[in-house]
């Protein structure tokens, strides 16, 4: 077990994650506190538009599970594929420095490869909201 | 590596510049780049040419190309070529199915390829994804639909399957590169109650059925003849060559690398080829429509190419190759020929598309017995030579194998037995449609015959 | 810290559990928004393994691989997702009980 402690050492340990433990606690606990303090010290009377959801004020226009037009799944879709490349740029930010030019051609030759992906898609109208 | 370079970029341009245009023209083109590569695998694979500058990009440790990678390579993109060419259509509008199809085929090279398990599982999915897709592109028709749904859900969940084990023989060795297995120290030996050997098992089976999932062995296979039936034509012989193919070029060099392990307990494996010839063999014998007869034969080739995976060494790479040369040749010009003979597309494809064949087009009758007897395996045909290789060189390990083997292959003359029947002996309508591209058929059953009857030679060519 | 007191082994029994809860829901369930749901939480009992199994042999391969499974789950979602509208806009069911069209 001895080499393993040893492997350790230039990793992130678990302790490293107690400020972010830390910072949960007291957004969770702050609103908490907020919430059941206004609960208990004010006054409660009920009343039919009280009752209501809250929607910024507009009248509430109907049910929230309507069908929704295919064209949001397709640019959902589009959206998801592109936003999940950007993970690739995690490690290499990370090792910037030491990768070099080499490292830089490379992510260089990603990009390219998925900008020709969004100029297909492109070119093939899916961007196109109203035809 | 060369071959990669080459789809990649072919299939960048047929997407761009066939936007919204018939796709013929460029299925034609494509297909002649296909033979190029071919012709250039060939060269790289012999020796006449050397692609080492070229793969300076990738380093060594996750994909290398050595003269069988190259030989099986020239294989993938030949049967490609092959189907591109002969399943030519005239009606759809956009290049995208032929992009789809290039794409699949550099996940299919990747996989034959691999020295890294990153590899091999960025291979399994490019030669997936594009599938699903590929499978439903038939989108008005409901069967083609249902296909694609249950060829995904089936690839998603094997996929999951494999990645697990993956992950377990990760933790058992230590590593992820093939040549490194066996030599770097795994930590595994601090844990109590699970040796090394545990975890390398168990992520051997696993990773093993994520890949017969793919190749459609029993009783992994349920899915595969309804995707196949509910595919398009040319998905379905891209599916059950290409597929195929690459996942026993991968799964072979899995078992190879692992073959310390293997070697006590393979009993698992000789039980999954035993179901599966057996399966293939008999549930092909009441089916009434054509593709669903191939997709049972292709469960049935599928049991015989296992035995290949238990016998495997660095020196018999001829026997798989000239295995699935035959088996693919002669799958896709039956599927073929019974496509282009078939009037309406709507409907089911069943064996009264062959009826009258003989009296009407007899060459071409002439050359469907070819097909049929080499998927046989009948004398004189490379089908024939392929199974006398395979099921020889078994013998001495497996003699119960090798029996099942000859009796699944006796039961097989059965169905095969009904192309002949309605080409030859029924005298049916006489509206069949007239086989386009017969000089390819002509090719095709040349090159079965002359491995069936010069194996010898050929497979001095190809380098034993 | 109670993170050091864990033993490699119980993220290999969490994750193996994990997995199996999404392959069981695979196996019964009949909605297929719920099969993707299922398949997505396989793949991330798998991610875990790998994080676990690289920290703990202090090797970075394993949480690249994570990178890389991430991203294919992503593509696969997409293009099941695309091929579920497919299959709502000509059935307008999203359960997976219409698949018997294909018998033999």
């Amino acid at each position: 077990m001895l080499d393993l402690l040893n492997l350790r050492t230039n990793m992130s340990t678990p302790e490293s994650y107690i400020p972010i433990l830390l910072q949960m606690g007291v957004a969770v606990g702050f609103v908490v506190l907020t919430l059941s303090i206004s609960h208990l010290l004010g006054p409660s009377r009920k009343t039919a538009k009280k009752e209501d959801n809250f929607e910024c004020g507009i009248e509430i226009k109907g049910d929230a599970r309507f069908p929704v037009s295919v064209k949001y799944f397709l640019s959902a879709i589009l959206f998801v594929l592109f936003d999940v490349e950007v993970i690739f740029f995690y490690p290499y930010a990370v090792n910037f420095k030491s990768m070099g030019w080499d490292g830089f051609m490379a992510v260089l030759a990603f990009v390219s490869i998925f900008l020709m992906g969004f100029l297909y898609v492109w070119k093939r109208g899916a961007l196109e909201w109203e035809k | 590596m060369i071959s990669i370079y080459i789809l990649f970029i072919t299939a960048v341009l047929v997407l761009f510049l066939g936007l919204n245009k018939s796709e013929t023209k460029f299925g034609y083109f494509t297909s002649l780049i296909l033979i190029l590569t071919t012709i250039l695998c060939v060269a790289g694979a012999k020796g006449w040419m050397n692609f080492d500058k070229l793969s300076t990009w990738a380093p060594q440790n996750m994909m290398f190309f050595g003269p069988s990678e190259y030989l099986f390579t020239a294989l993938i993109t030949f049967i490609v070529a092959i189907v591109l060419w002969i399943f030519a259509e005239n009606k759809e509008i956009g290049t995208d199915r032929i992009g789809l199809i290039l794409f699949a085929t550099i996940g299919a090279i990747m996989m034959i390829g691999y020295q890294h398990m990153v590899v091999l599982f960025l291979g399994l999915e490019t030669l997936s994804i594009p599938l699903f897709v590929l499978a439903g592109s038939d989108r008005e028709r409901l069967s083609s639909n249902e296909a694609a749904i249950k060829y995904f859900l089936m690839g998603a969940f094997s996929t999951a399957i494999f990645l697990l084990g993956i992950a377990f023989l990760y933790g058992g060795t230590g590593t992820m590169e093939l040549q490194a297995i066996g030599l770097k120290p795994s930590f595994m030996h601090a844990l109590e109650g699970m040796a090394t050997p545990v975890m390398i098992r168990i992520g051997l089976v696993l990773v093993s059925i994520g890949l017969l999932f793919k190749i459609s062995a029993a009783p992994f296979h349920f899915w595969s003849p309804d995707v196949y039936e509910g595919s398009p034509n040319r998905i379905m012989a891209f599916m059950s060559t290409v597929v195929k193919s690459a996942a026993f070029v991968a799964f072979s060099k899995l078992m190879l690398a692992f073959s310390g392990v293997k070697s006590d307990w393979d009993y698992w494996i000789v039980a999954i080829a035993i179901l599966t010839i057996l399966w293939g063999n008999i549930a092909a014998l009441k089916q009434n429509s054509v593709k669903r007869t191939l997709a049972y034969s292709s469960i049935a080739h599928a049991g015989y190419l296992l035995m290949y995976v238990l016998i495997a060494t660095e020196a018999s790479d001829f026997i798989l190759f000239v295995y699935l040369l035959s088996y693919a040749l002669s799958s896709i010009a039956l599927l073929a020929m019974a496509h282009q003979l078939q009037l309406d597309t709507e409907e089911n494809l069943n064996f009264d598309v062959f009826k009258g064949l003989s009296k009407k087009q007899p060459a071409m009758a002439l050359l469907l017995a070819i097909f049929v007897f080499s998927t046989a395996g009948i004398p004189v045909t490379a089908g024939f030579a392929a199974k006398f290789y395979l099921f020889s060189s078994t013998f001495a390990s497996y003699p119960l194998l090798v029996f099942v083997g000859l009796l699944g292959s006796a039961i097989s003359i059965g169905y095969y037995f009904k192309f002949i029947k309605s080409a030859y002996l029924e005298t049916g309508t006489s509206d069949n449609r007239i086989v386009e591209n017969r000089w390819v058929y002509w090719l095709l059953a040349m090159v079965l015959v002359a491995v069936g009857v010069f194996g010898a030679v050929v497979l001095q060519f190809v380098g034993v | 810290m109670i993170f050091q007191n864990l033993d490699i082994s119980h993220y290999i029994y969490l994750s193996t559990v994990l997995f199996s809860i999404g392959l069981f829901g695979v196996l019964f369930r009949r909605n297929a928004i719920v099969l993707l749901m299922c398949i997505e939480l396989m793949l991330n009992a798998v991610n875990l393994l790998f994080t676990a199994l690289s920290t703990y042999m202090g090797d970075a391969d394993g949480q690249i691989f994570v990178f890389f499974i991430m991203v294919v789950a992503a593509a696969e979602a997409a293009v099941g997702l695309a091929i579920l509208v497919m299959v709502y806009r000509n059935t307008r069911k999203t359960d997976v009980s219409f698949l018997d069209q294909l018998k033999g």
